[in-house]
């Protein structure tokens, strides 16, 4: 066999050039071989240039292999010792590395965001579909690169490192050969292989020291691909090499015996319990994202409960509706659920809608009652806000509710820390030895675990391993930290407890000073108290809300509830016993005294980032003789135990949408109108439904009644003299009555048999009920709009021989009313007996101008009391004509102002004035003239509302 | 073509490598039990502990302990570590325990093993808890000796003048194998150097031993012992100290720095060490090359500590 690998010094510049090439990432350098080539297919490189690089990586295997068992460059520098890989953990690398190796961790991400990235690029430019294959290999190359980049103890070896750039250019070899999938997955392979496993192979076939196995295969696959005197050589070289060692190692004595393996492989059930956990371990991890730790870095890792989560949580909350009109209840709803191990958690379920920075809740909520759960309980909930409860606040537009649920709940937390001799861990330390490496510990940094809630707990040791001795210059700390957890929509409301218990030979020499807050002793005792006021009297007082329609029934419920509470009391109590009188490992507790509490508390309430919560610190004082067991190293507990209030909270947004059929006002005008209480909606209401105009059935009950209904005396219920109550039904002989006692009621309605076929249509078929009267009078209404909407013609009125007015000075005017007005006439009568039946109508209009304005009439129970005395204190003959009136000011508080109307001598429509003026009780009016005649009416005004209107005389101007 | 060369060669290599040598079996003489680097492996039983075990409910602990290096344990012991607080023993409360395990020898080439087994019990889980990890651990500490006996050359003619052949010529002695011991010699360089002025006529044969300690503990002053596996302090110099005899020919070496041919002691360092161990009275120059038995012993104490983690469960009712 002859192999020539003679190469000309002048074909080394062509080499190097070769050479280049193929870490060359320019296209025109390789002609339509770039670094991300058209086709990944094929591999890219001449003849010529496989074959040089094929001997080049023969040539680098032996010098692996040659610097991998060298200690020594000849004796000149030293390489270090014989390098064999690294020792393979698989448990250590699945907790550590590939457990948490999905979505959220950052080097998952970066990989998959590479292979993404990578992807996109190549196929953008190749405009093929993604080959799974390449996907796959170029994520685990990738993988492989970034694990030993970010783990980088490896470096620390340049042996390792040295191994490392050849994996990745023989890795780059096969690529330009063959395919990119296949680079990516030789240098995947690669890494894996040599840095671990060959060590593990090492152990179980010795004849493989002799050898570089990874300088083996790379002399093997270049041989393979590129027969060449160089790579034949190599091969051949190793090939004699390999036999030459196996006899001179000798053989072995016995055969290969097949005995059990001692590891055993997981059972069916097993593999299904990991692969249900590793589901829902990742579907909670990615729910959660990424979460922000502290920056002071006492961290704590919540307990997973295998079942359900503890805590309360709200779930499922929705709108009855998807949206509201104006004016409607709005009702959401939703389940509440709950677990707890230990206390029983009592919850009380509300809602609210802010204002601004107001809250505003309601009273409907439905459990209205605190509730308790002691296990596990799941409960449906309802919230209504009623359209009369702060209509303002469901205007159109979106609002958002929040339902809440306030509850006590308890978390508890340990922290593992270990301890050991001061002097011998000085002493391992010294000799540069890891106890925990060398006392087998795996949890080196022990976190504190919490149960499952909505607070977060946080503990450290001042280190891990504790050095214990008789005396200290500084003492270790234990340091707590308290925060909302993440996923917990909610806040922390108040605190009610919260205990440190220390294990056996632990303990503070001055618990009120020692710690960064006051704390005192904790004793069984007081364990034993704060059961009875935390567990057994908040459970009791929930118990006795308990209500119903049966007596019996609401008394058993009670006591069942209660033999609950003293379940749950006897096991708080036996959890105290636990604590303090177990075997002999009792726990030294020390508790945060209540002034402390108090201030925390106070804190909470003013301060709505709640992220500043608690941060504890104490000094700790181990006794070596107690703390430390008849052993090197000791593991004892620290725990955390608090009792606390929160509220969880959870937002929905309802739509509130103005009912397009029930705005405007028919033919007087275009607004909706909304009534200020009960009995103006009421009115508003039943004009919708009868298809008459609001504004004018408000101005109509206005004028006509002042919104009155019943009054307090049945002697004193004509007219003025009723002083209303808020009944919306009473006997006759306290119904309103009109001054002609002909007329009762709010709209004061002629009882008559012509009315009975609205009368009918009522609940309550009585005029004396409120919504019956306000019916009829608006059914009445309706009919004399139908009837007189046109109006009636002046020759009507001096012909016909219907009862109507008669008085010429009246007819046009009666004349001219059409439409509402005409039917607001209608409702009081054609007739003009007086002068206050003529202008009836003007009434009704300057009502209505002011409803239309926005002014709703003030409210028919609690008027404001009238001014009084009201007169006219001067009448100027001068030149100039002034008419001054004055009047007593009113007895009601809120007075703002007062309004005067004033009427002109023919009382014409379009005449009737009103006059707004401040606080006073004296007004002069310049605006008259002389041979005219005034009259002048005052009512009290509080914001929109105002008093009924006092009487005047007519008072003509004559000058002198 | 080219695969197919490839696929056969690496078929060939395997074979070959798969062939056994002279037929027969070996005598027992030929067995060499003073070699690799174990010295006790201990473990605990599959299922003793479980992997899981219930609040408030007794388990097994079973250790099991084999000697597999060449020097038999005598006082050996075994310290149990618990989390207190979860996990205790039953009523014996054997903190520490004493054994006794011979090693390899030619009657028995795998070493004797023993059991131990003791009982623990689970304590209560917290209130609101489900479950609880906690970790045992196993100390054991016991004493051990690592015995290498070799040939050396000795040979007097440290200027190369003798024309001669020499019986044997001095060398660095590589030992790759181990003894039997997790404390390992590596190597041996001989040097063979003039004697003091006051014996011109004499050499004096060097040897440097390089120790190693390979096992997967520590090294411990073989008088600590018993405190290395209980609380008690130790000083750093109780650590990587082993003691060393040597003897050429039946004659004591002086390992010492100082005078005295015993108490030699070696302090570890990064896990190795070397001494320099001399024949004190020399050897006469006109002495021709010969090979004479060289013996080392190391006399330590050895610790090492296993772990296994159990998850403590609570049975949840409703």
């Amino acid at each position: 066999m002859y192999f020539s690998f003679n190469y000309k010094m002048e074909d080394n510049k062509k080499n190097y050039h070769v050479l280049t090439k193929l870490f060359s990432s320019k296209r025109s350098q390789l002609g339509d071989a770039g670094f991300i080539r058209p086709s990944s297919s094929e591999g890219t490189l001449d003849v010529g240039s496989r074959k040089f690089f094929a001997g080049f990586l023969s040539i680098l295997a032996i010098i692996l292999w040659v610097v991998d068992i060298s200690t020594s460059f000849f004796g000149l520098f030293p390489l270090g010792p014989v390098y064999s890989g690294f020792n393979f953990n698989p448990q250590d690398f699945w907790n550590n590395w590939f457990s948490s190796f999905t979505f959220g961790n950052v080097f998952f991400d970066a990989v998959l965001a590479l292979t993404i990235l990578f992807m996109v690029v190549k196929y953008t430019r190749e405009k093929t579909p993604p080959n799974p294959v390449d996907i796959v290999s170029i994520f685990f190359g990738l993988l492989a690169v970034i694990f030993l980049l970010t783990n980088t103890a490896w470096m620390a070896f340049p042996k390792a490192v040295f191994h490392f750039l050849v994996i990745i250019t023989f890795g780059i070899y096969v690529w330009r050969t063959s395919s990119m999938s296949a680079g990516f997955l030789v240098v995947f392979g690669l890494i894996f292989f040599d840095f671990f496993l060959f060590s593990t192979l090492l152990k179980f076939i010795p004849f493989l020291q002799y050898i570089s196995l990874l300088g083996a295969i790379i002399i093997a696959i270049t041989f393979g691909q590129s027969p060449t005197g160089v790579t034949g050589t190599s091969f051949f070289l190793l090939l004699l090499f390999i036999v030459v060692m196996t006899v001179a190692n000798g053989t072995p004595a016995q055969g290969v015996l097949f005995t059990e393996s001692e590891f055993q492989k997981a059972s069916l059930n097993e593999v299904l319990d990991k692969l249900t956990r590793g589901i829902s371990n990742y579907q909670r991890q990615v729910s959660l994202g990424v979460q922000k730790k502290i920056q002071y870095a006492i961290t704590g890792k919540v307990e997973e409960n295998q079942y359900e989560p503890l805590g309360v949580y709200l779930e499922g909350v929705k709108s009855v509706s998807s949206k509201y009109y104006e004016g409607e209840d709005v009702t959401v709803w939703g389940t509440v659920k709950a677990k707890t191990l230990d206390d029983p958690i009592n919850i009380k379920i509300g809602c609210y809608v802010k204002d601004g920075t107001k809250k505003i809740g309601t009273k409907n909520v439905d459990p209205k009652n605190k509730f308790s759960v002691f296990t596990l309980e799941e409960q449906d909930f309802a919230c209504t806000f009623d359209k009369n409860n702060d209509p303002d606040k469901f205007k159109s537009g979106s609002k958002t509710i929040t339902t809440f649920a306030d509850f006590n709940f308890e978390t508890l937390a340990f922290l593992k820390v270990y301890f050991m001799d001061r002097e011998r861990l000085r002493a391992m330390t010294r000799e540069n030895l890891d106890p925990f490496q060398e006392f087998d510990i795996k949890d080196k940094k022990p976190t504190a675990v919490y149960t499952n809630g909505p607070l977060e707990i946080g503990m450290e040791t001042t280190t891990p391993l504790v050095g214990v001795s008789s005396s200290y210059l500084v003492y270790p700390r234990l340091s707590l930290s308290f925060q909302n957890r993440v996923g917990w929509e909610g806040k922390i409301i108040g605190l009610n407890e919260l205990i440190l218990l220390f294990p056996k030979g632990v303990k503070l020499t001055s618990p009120s000073t020692d710690c960064n807050m006051k704390f005192e002793e904790y004793d069984p005792s007081k364990c034993s108290a704060a059961c009875d006021k935390f567990v057994k009297k908040e459970c009791y007082d929930v118990c006795e809300k308990h209500t119903g329609d049966d007596e019996g029934e609401v008394q058993r419920v009670i006591k069942n509830c209660k033999d609950l509470c003293d379940d749950e009391f006897s096991d708080c109590q036996t959890e105290c016993g636990f604590l303090f009188q177990d075997e002999g490992e009792k726990y030294t507790g020390y508790a945060l005294k209540q002034e402390s509490i108090d201030e925390i508390n106070k804190k909470l309430s003013a301060d709505d980032d709640y992220e500043r919560f608690k941060f504890f610190s104490c000094k700790i004082h181990p006794k070596p003789k107690e703390v430390l067991g008849n052993t090197p190293v000791t593991t004892k507990s620290f725990r955390v135990k608090t009792r606390y209030n929160y509220s969880v909270e959870k937002p929905i947004t309802v739509s509130i949408v103005k009912d397009p059929s029930k705005d405007g006002t028919g033919k007087l005008g275009d607004f909706a109108v909304k009534g200020k209480n009960e009995i103006q909606q009421t009115i508003i209401d039943i004009a919708r439904k009868k298809d008459v105009d609001p504004a004018i059935a408000l101005a109509v009950v206005e004028v006509e009644s002042n919104f009155r209904h019943c009054c307090q005396d049945e002697d004193k219920r004509k007219s003025k003299l009723c002083t209303p109550t808020i009944e919306t039904d009473c006997p006759k002989n306290r119904l309103l009555l009109s001054a002609d006692e002909k007329s009762v009621g709010i709209m004061q309605i002629t009882p008559s048999s012509d009315w009975q076929k609205y009368i009918d249509t009522c609940e309550r078929k009585d005029l004396a009920d409120l919504n019956c009267g306000i019916t009829v009078g608006i059914s009445i209404l309706k009919e004399k709009y139908d009837k007189y909407k046109s109006g009636l013609s002046e020759t009507y009125f001096r012909t016909t021989s219907d009862q109507v007015c008669e008085d010429e000075k009246y007819i046009p005017k009666y004349a001219s009313y059409k439409d509402w007005l005409a039917a607001a006439r209608g409702y009081n009568g054609w007739g003009c007996g007086s002068e206050l039946e003529a202008n009836y109508v003007d009434r009704v209009q300057e009502a209505y101008n002011r409803i239309k304005s926005g002014q709703l009439p003030q409210k028919g129970f609690s008027t404001i009391e009238p001014p009084t005395n009201f007169k006219v204190v001067d009448i100027s003959a001068g030149s100039i004509p002034k008419i001054s009136i004055s009047w007593d000011k009113s007895k009601s508080d809120n007075v703002d102002g007062y309004a005067i109307t004033k009427y002109t001598a023919k009382l014409l429509a379009d005449e009737i004035i009103t006059i707004n003026v401040g606080n006073v009780n004296i007004y002069s009016d310049e605006k008259v003239k002389y041979g005219e005649s005034y009259k002048y009416q005052v009512s009290a005004k509080s914001g929109n509302y105002q008093s009924i209107q006092t009487n005047s005389e007519q008072i003509t101007l004559i000058q002198q | 073509m080219k695969i197919k060369i490839l696929f056969i060669s690496i078929i060939f290599v395997i074979i070959l490598s798969g062939c056994k040598g002279s037929s027969g079996s070996k005598p027992i003489t030929d067995v060499d039990v003073r070699q690799g680097t174990d010295g006790l492996v201990m473990e605990f039983t599959k299922n003793a502990p479980p992997d899981k075990v219930f609040e408030d409910s007794p388990f097994p602990i079973a250790m099991h302990l084999r000697n597999k290096g060449a020097s038999d344990i005598k006082q050996g012991f075994l310290a149990l570590g618990f989390e207190k607080t979860y996990v205790d023993f039953t009523e014996e409360k054997k903190e520490s325990i004493e054994f006794e395990i011979k090693g390899k020898s030619i009657f028995n080439i795998n070493g004797d093993e023993e059991f131990i087994t003791l009982n623990a019990k689970t304590k209560k889980v917290g209130a609101q808890s489900e479950t609880h990890p906690s970790t045992i651990l196993a100390t054991s500490c016991y004493p051990y000796k690592t015995i290498l006996g070799t040939s050396a050359c000795v040979d007097t003619d440290i200027f190369g003048t003798k024309l001669r052949d020499k019986a044997c010529e001095v060398k660095d002695i590589q030992f790759s194998k181990g003894q039997g011991s997790p404390v390992t010699i590596t190597k041996i360089e001989t040097r063979m150097l003039p004697s003091a002025d006051q014996e011109p006529d004499k050499v004096k044969p060097h040897f440097i031993i390089f120790v190693e300690n390979k096992g997967n503990g520590e090294v411990i002053a073989s008088d600590m012992i018993k405190d290395a596996c209980s609380n008690k302090p130790l000083n750093y110099k109780d650590f990587n100290r082993i003691k060393i005899k040597a003897s050429l020919s039946g004659q004591g070496l002086n390992c010492n720095i100082g005078e005295k041919e015993d108490g030699a002691e070696i302090r570890l360092r990064e896990k190795k060490d070397m001494i320099r161990c001399t024949l004190k009275d020399g050897i006469d120059r006109k002495q021709d090359a010969y090979t004479a038995p060289l013996q080392i012993e190391l006399d330590y104490g050895y610790t090492f500590t296993i772990s296994k983690d159990i998850i403590i469960e609570k049975i949840l009712t409703y």
